[in-house]
This record gives structure tokens, C-alpha cells and sequence, in this order.
């Protein structure tokens, strides 16, 4: 059932994780600029796992950028905990990129310790922090390995322990696992459930998935076609822990999936294919 | 096995190839097939070779060619790397750059020489110069693409871990930058020891190309033989040598195994 | 992705602009003559540009450097001449006779790798200072890389062209002359202009290293006399012969590949 876009008291927002207000982007100038995304008005709670599907060319990934700071808005403007969003620091940011985005001269393990000692600790300690993360996502033993001699699956892991192992109070994810096969994709989103239960914070996931965004979210947020403005919020009233597999199984999964697809389905036919 | 044999038979015939022009050489020169005093004989470039070994009269100058060689190659190294890095990440910077290196690249350097010389006369300075100017435009020109190839989502991922600008060059520029120039060392060495001793032909006092040079104007054919014998077998042995090395610097590139 | 990283100064711009590299050249040609005139920098070392400058009017006006440029000329381009007409008679050979490919293809990748430039001095040797010398020494510069191109061109020619050539009739030479040798001239052709500064710059080592004519030999008689301005305005005349080969070597390229560029057009 859909939520109401009715407006967030202030002072819901001020707490939130994320709080977009008319945010837009354009791109080019003059009678050929383009706007790729918005006005896009959204409050994401802190804690919460929100999904946002919309049709290919929404500029959902330009909206990540947007809330990461990679790109300053065109309009509008959007708060991280309060703070406005000001280039890419001082957030406490982490973003999962859909391509790989590891050093390929770094083993995997100097890989992970990269945030740790770029935030200034010492090297021992970004060690052993690391290592600590490496076994987490279930890479022990292959620490001194480079990004060339590892699978799509193990690298999607070592991003995940990367961005995670500086414990962001808010992490970015772009289609991170569209690549994989689904049978490691399938894995990597149950892995990815129980870190974040692990760790709390809030995340943002982009998918063109909806089953993938139903069986991993909290709420998800519908765009339409592009340029990508908030159509639709729904709330995913599923318990946890789930399994992604076995979730989609469920009754109240296929109602769900059933109401958004139709929003989702008219944005998609909305957008012309793509040439 | 069929692979074997058949490298087996094709190195064997050149082996025989070789040996038999050379054999060929030395029967035609004691025959007297042609002129001694102006082809030699492969008996008579071995004695020389054997001699200037012995009598220790090869070592300063091949010294001395080295030197220069080394010494521009390290100079022209940092002068194209730092120039590529500055002209690739520094607005304006390339603008000014580029210009005078794409000129510089279209000229074979080694026409520079006579003008080196009147600045840095007949030393071993005006062969570094040159040296120098070769080497810093191919690193140059490697630097800026190594740069500009840099994949954008791994400058961008680079930035929210939080890197500064002196962390993204020390993680991410140099590394990259790195792979380039290592993977051109071999090209980088072997234009400079050339341009080394075309510098030393065409003006110098000391070095493996005075000698050969040296040589041609008093008319000794087997020293002149066993100077570009001695030559062509370093350039190559060096070359073979940092093929081996690279392969080692680069191993993070090599796709060995993929887990499951 | 439409985000780009940024300069590690201010915002990103684009990092050359066309135009701005005539205008750079301009101002360092401005700063240089400056200089001298301001006594920053030593005319003796480097001369003005302005010297130089009149220097090769003078030469062109009376005709002194034109024996000289055409002396050089003609040695680059009879020695590329010569190395196309080499390189793609062995070339064709390689290709067509695959045992002696196998055993003298490694010889002629070591023969390719070395640096043919330092064997100057032993065909000064044998053949004297003349313009002979300095035409082989060209050849053995250029002649296997057109050798090694040619091979490859040959074997890689399209099969489907090939087969569709043998239906309609073509046999022996006919197929020669219409599949292979175009495309091993194309091959050749642009070898040879990628290889034409360096022929030229062999030229010039020759000419440097002994000789009675060339633009190698008037910079080299104006070293000896520490006459930097002619240093300079030999090398300007030398840049203009690089450049205006490779204008005319881009063009005869173009020519010859205009059949390929109709072929790609018409799939």
C-alpha cells in the first residue's frame, strides 16, 4: 500500500539520514541543457533500508551522485544528517559502484585498509581492522590476492568490506550486483543483509530489480521515467532477518510486488527504448 | 610434443643459418673471395673483442657510454613524469606543455645533437642532454595517457573513501602512472643507450660509438665489427632483461586464477 | 557516466584546445626573441629567432639550401623508394612460403628490434661518404619493417574477399594483383610514411658524419664554426622536410585507401 506524499515534519527531517528537497540536476546549457533528474523531494530515516527502482535513464545513479557530492545540484538542495552536502567530504559517506571500483595494483587486503589509513590510523591498526573485515565477507585466505586473480562475486565482496570497514553512517549502493550471476547475486544480498544488521546505519540501493528491492528493503522509493521525479513511496512491511530466496515465496511479497509494478510499469513504458 | 619438436627443427635451422654465414665469412675472407683490409673475418673481430677485454681498454669507455645512457634515462624518467602528471592533472599546465612536447616528438632527436654540443660541448653532458630529450617526451606523452586512462568510478570511489589530493596521487596517479612507464622501460632504455651512442659518433671523446667511429676513420673493419657486435649484443641483452623484470612489476596485472 | 573527476587545481576544463597549440608556439617564439633583445638570453647559445628566421630567407632566396635540402630528400626518399620495393618483394615471399617464414620470421623480429642507426659507421666503410652509403643505411633502417607489415597484410587479408575473387576466375597473378598486392601496398605505404622520419633523420646522420652536401652537413660545418644561428636555420629547414613529407606521404595514403574506406562505407 502506497504511502501518502504528504510532507515530513521538520523535525523528522533534521534527524534524518537523508533529506532531498527539490533536487534537480541539468546538464549542458542554453536551449540543449537536459535535466537528468528531479525535482526529486524524499526523507530517508536513519536506519532504514530504502531501494529505489525507477526505469532505465531516471538518473537514479545521477541522484546517488548528487547525494554523495560527486555533483553539486542544478536546484534544489539535500541534507546528510543535517549537513548540507557540500562536495564529497566531510560525509560520512560509502558508495558501492555497479563496475568495479578496486585499486587493481592493491591486494585485496591493502585494498580494504585504503579508508582506514586515508582517515589517518596508523597501519597496524588499519590491518588489523581490515583483516577483520576481509573474514567477514568471507574472503579469508585470499587477502594477498589482486582484483585481477579474483572472480565478479569475490570482488563485489571486497567492495562491500571496503566501504563498509569505516563503518559509514549512510552507504550508497548503484546497482552493485546487476553484473553477477544470479546465483552469486542471490548470496551476495543475503551476505549484504546480515553486515548490515551487523552494522546498523542507513542504506540507499539503487536497482532496476523490484523483486530485489522488495525482499532487501525497508521502503522503497518509485521514480519516473526521466527525468526522474518521486512517483510513488512503499513501505515493505516483510520481517527480518530474511532470505532473499526464500522471501519472495511469501504472500505478502507477491501483493507488494504486485502494487508497484504497476507504477513501475507505466514509468517503463513511458521511456523510449533505448537506441 | 609435436610443439617441441617442431621449435626443436625451426631453432636448429636458424642456428645453422647463422653459423653457416659465418663460416661462409671466415672461408670467403682466407680464400681471399674479398678484400680483407675492408670486410675482415670473424677470427680477426674475436681477436679484438678478445683483447680490448684483456687489456682493459673497453671498460672506460663502456663506462662512459653507460653513464650517459643511465643518467639521461634516470633524468628523462622524472623530467616526463612529473611533466606528464603536472600537464594530465593541473589546469593550464598542458595547455603550455603539450604544445612544445608534440612538436618535439615529431623531430627525431637526434638532430638536436649538433646543437647540444655548442651548449654542452663534447662531454658527457651533451649526450645525457639528448638522451634526456628522448626519453622525457615518450614518458611524457605515457604519463598523460596512463592518467587520463584512469578509470572515472575508481577516482570517484577514491574521493569517498576520503582521499586528499596527495592521497589520490600516491594511490591512485602514480600507481597508474607506474604500470605505463614500467611497461615502457623497455622502449625508454633501449632509445636511450641508441641515442647515447649516436650522440658519441657524432661527437665525443670517450665511449663505445667514439671507438667504433674512431675506428671507421683509420680504416679497421674488425674493430669497427666488434664495437657494433659488442653494442647490438648489450642493447639486446638489456632489453631481454627488463622484458623479465616487467613481467615481475606488473604481476598485479596478470588474470592467474579465478576463485569460484 | 556522466560525472567527471576532478583537476587536482580548479574545476575541470578541457586540457587542450586546438588553436592553443599555434598560440603557444607563437609565444615562446615571442619570449625567445625577447630575451635576446633584453640581453636575458646569450644569442651565442641559441641565436633569435628573428636571426634565424632571415638566415632561411636568405638561403631560400638565393638557392644556396635548396641543392642541399634536395640532396637529402632524394637520399630518404630513394632509400624508402627502395626499402617498399624490398620489403614487399621478401615480404610477399615470407607469406607465401611458410617454412621459410618459420625459420627466418624470428630473425627478421631481431633484425627489426635492433638499432639498425648505429650501423652507420660500417657501411661508411665499405661504401665511402658518397649518397650511396647514406641510401643503404636508409634501406636497413626501413626495409623490415615494410618487410614484417607486408607479411602480416598478405596473411591477413580477408578470406570472404579472397574465395569471392577465386570464384569469379581470378587465379595466380590476377589474384596477386588485385587482393594481395593492394593490400600489402596499403601496408607499406603507411610503414613507410611512420618510417619516413626516421629515414630522413638517417639521412641526416649520414650527411652529419661526412659528406659534401645535405642539410646534416650544413649543420654540421655551422657546429664546427660555433655558428649557432646556421645550427638553428638548418634545423627549420630540416622540421619543414619532415613535415612536408608527411603531408605528402598522408595524402598518397589516403589516395591509396580510398578503396578500403568505399568497402567499409558500402557494409
Amino acid at each position: 500500500m502506497r504511502e501518502a506524499l504528504a510532507p515530513v515534519p521538520s523535525a523528522v527531517r533534521a534527524a534524518a539520514a537523508v533529506d532531498a528537497e527539490g533536487l534537480t540536476r541539468c546538464f549542458g546549457s542554453g536551449p540543449d541543457q537536459l535535466r537528468a533528474v528531479g525535482p526529486v523531494t524524499f526523507t530517508v530515516p536513519a536506519g532504514e533500508f530504502v531501494g529505489i527502482v525507477g526505469p532505465s535513464g531516471c538518473g537514479k545513479s545521477t541522484l546517488l551522485h548528487l547525494l554523495s557530492g560527486l555533483l553539486r545540484p542544478s536546484g534544489g538542495q539535500v541534507r546528510i544528517f543535517g549537513q548540507p552536502v557540500q562536495g564529497v567530504r566531510p560525509h560520512q559517506v560509502g558508495y558501492v559502484f555497479q563496475r568495479d571500483a578496486l585499486l587493481p595494483w592493491k591486494t585485496v587486503l591493502d585494498n580494504v585498509m585504503l579508508p582506514l589509513l586515508l582517515r589517518g590510523h596508523g597501519a597496524s591498526d588499519a590491518r588489523l581492522r581490515a583483516l577483520e573485515w576481509v573474514h567477514k565477507v568471507g574472503l579469508a585466505g585470499v587477502e594477498r590476492r589482486y582484483p585481477s586473480q579474483l572472480s565478479g562475486g569475490m570482488r563485489k565482496r571486497v567492495a562491500l568490506a571496503m566501504t563498509m570497514v569505516y563503518r559509514p553512517p549512510l552507504i550508497l549502493m548503484d546497482e552493485p550486483f546487476a553484473a553477477l550471476d544470479v546465483q552469486t547475486r542471490n548470496r551476495m544480498e543475503n551476505e549484504l543483509l546480515s553486515l548490515w544488521a551487523e552494522t546498523g546505519g542507513t542504506v540507499l540501493f539503487v536497482t532496476h530489480d523490484l523483486e530485489e528491492a522488495i525482499a532487501l528493503a525497508d521502503r522503497i522509493i518509485v521514480m519516473t521515467a526521466a527525468p526522474g521525479r518521486v512517483k510513488a513511496v512503499y513501505p515493505v512491511p516483510l520481517p527480518r532477518p530474511r532470505d532473499v530466496a526464500e522471501i519472495r515465496t511469501r504472500g505478502e511479497f507477491t501483493a507488494l510486488y504486485r502494487q508497484m509494478w504497476e507504477d513501475l510499469r507505466d514509468e517503463v513504458d513511458a521511456t523510449p527504448p533505448r537506441a | 610434443m609435436a610443439g617441441t619438436r617442431e621449435t626443436l627443427v625451426v631453432g636448429s635451422l636458424q642456428g645453422a643459418l647463422v653459423a653457416g654465414a659465418l663460416a661462409l665469412w671466415e672461408l670467403g675472407a682466407r680464400r681471399g673471395w674479398f678484400p680483407q683490409d675492408l670486410v675482415s673475418r670473424p677470427a680477426e673481430v674475436g681477436r679484438v673483442l678478445g683483447q680490448w677485454i684483456i687489456s682493459g681498454f673497453l671498460w672506460p669507455h663502456l663506462a662512459a657510454t653507460l653513464e650517459a645512457t643511465v643518467a639521461g634515462l634516470a633524468v628523462g624518467v622524472v623530467l616526463g613524469v612529473g611533466g606528464g602528471l603536472l600537464a594530465a592533472l593541473v589546469p593550464g599546465v598542458g595547455t603550455f606543455l603539450e604544445p612544445l612536447m608534440s612538436t618535439l616528438n615529431a623531430t627525431p632527436r637526434v638532430v638536436f645533437y649538433p646543437i647540444l654540443a655548442l651548449w654542452l660541448g663534447l662531454g658527457i653532458a651533451s649526450k645525457v642532454a639528448l638522451v634526456v630529450t628522448i626519453v622525457s617526451v615518450l614518458n611524457f606523452f605515457t604519463t598523460v595517457a596512463a592518467v587520463r586512462t584512469v578509470d572515472r568510478t575508481l577516482v570517484a570511489q577514491v574521493l569517498i573513501l576520503g582521499a586528499s589530493p596527495g592521497a589520490m596521487l600516491r594511490h591512485l596517479y602514480l600507481p597508474a602512472t607506474w604500470a605505463w612507464t614500467a611497461a615502457s622501460l623497455r622502449t625508454s632504455v633501449g632509445l636511450a643507450f641508441v641515442g647515447a651512442v649516436v650522440g658519441e659518433y657524432m661527437g665525443a671523446l670517450r665511449g663505445i660509438g667514439h671507438v667504433i667511429i674512431e675506428a671507421q676513420h683509420l680504416f679497421h673493419p674488425a674493430q669497427v665489427m666488434a664495437g657494433l657486435a659488442l653494442t647490438l649484443a648489450l642493447a639486446g641483452a638489456i632489453d631481454a632483461g627488463l622484458g623479465r623484470l616487467a613481467g615481475r612489476w606488473l604481476a598485479w596485472q596478470r588474470e592467474d586464477l579465478h576463485g569460484a | 557516466m556522466k560525472w567527471t573527476p576532478p583537476r587536482l587545481g580548479r574545476r575541470g576544463r578541457p586540457l587542450w584546445r586546438p588553436g592553443a597549440r599555434a598560440a603557444v608556439l607563437a609565444g615562446a617564439v615571442v619570449l625567445w626573441e625577447v630575451g635576446v633583445d633584453l640581453h636575458v638570453i646569450d644569442p651565442f647559445y641559441t641565436s633569435a629567432p628573428s636571426a634565424i628566421f632571415a638566415t632561411v630567407l636568405r638561403w631560400l632566396a638565393s638557392g644556396s639550401i635548396l641543392t642541399h635540402a634536395l640532396s637529402t630528400l632524394l637520399v630518404t626518399l630513394t632509400g624508402l623508394a627502395a626499402s617498399a620495393l624490398l620489403g614487399i618483394g621478401a615480404g610477399t615471399a615470407l607469406a607465401a612460403l611458410p617454412g621459410v617464414r618459420a625459420v627466418t620470421l624470428p630473425l627478421l623480429s631481431a633484425a627489426n628490434a635492433a638499432p639498425r642507426l648505429i650501423l652507420y659507421p660500417l657501411i661508411a666503410l665499405w661504401l665511402g661518404f658518397g649518397v650511396g652509403a647514406r641510401i643503404v643505411l636508409v634501406v636497413t633502417l626501413a626495409v623490415f619493417p615494410v618487410i614484417l607489415t607486408t607479411d602480416t597484410a598478405i596473411r591477413t587479408v580477408d578470406r570472404d574477399v579472397v574465395r569471392a575473387a577465386r570464384i569469379l576466375g581470378a587465379r595466380g597473378w590476377t589474384l596477386v594483383r588485385h587482393v594481395y598486392l593492394p593490400a600489402a601496398s596499403v601496408a607499406v605505404l603507411s610503414t613507410c610514411r611512420a618510417y619516413a622520419g626516421l629515414a630522413l633523420m638517417g639521412a641526416v646522420v649520414g650527411e652529419y658524419l661526412g659528406a659534401t652536401r645535405g642539410v646534416g652537413m650544413v649543420i654540421a660545418f655551422a657546429q664546427s664554426m660555433l655558428n649557432a644561428r646556421d645550427v638553428m636555420a638548418g634545423l627549420v629547414v630540416l622540421v619543414a622536410i619532415i613535415r612536408g613529407i608527411d603531408w605528402a606521404a598522408a595524402a598518397l595514403e589516403r589516395r591509396a585507401s580510398l578503396w578500403r574506406l568505399v568497402e567499409e562505407v558500402g557494409t
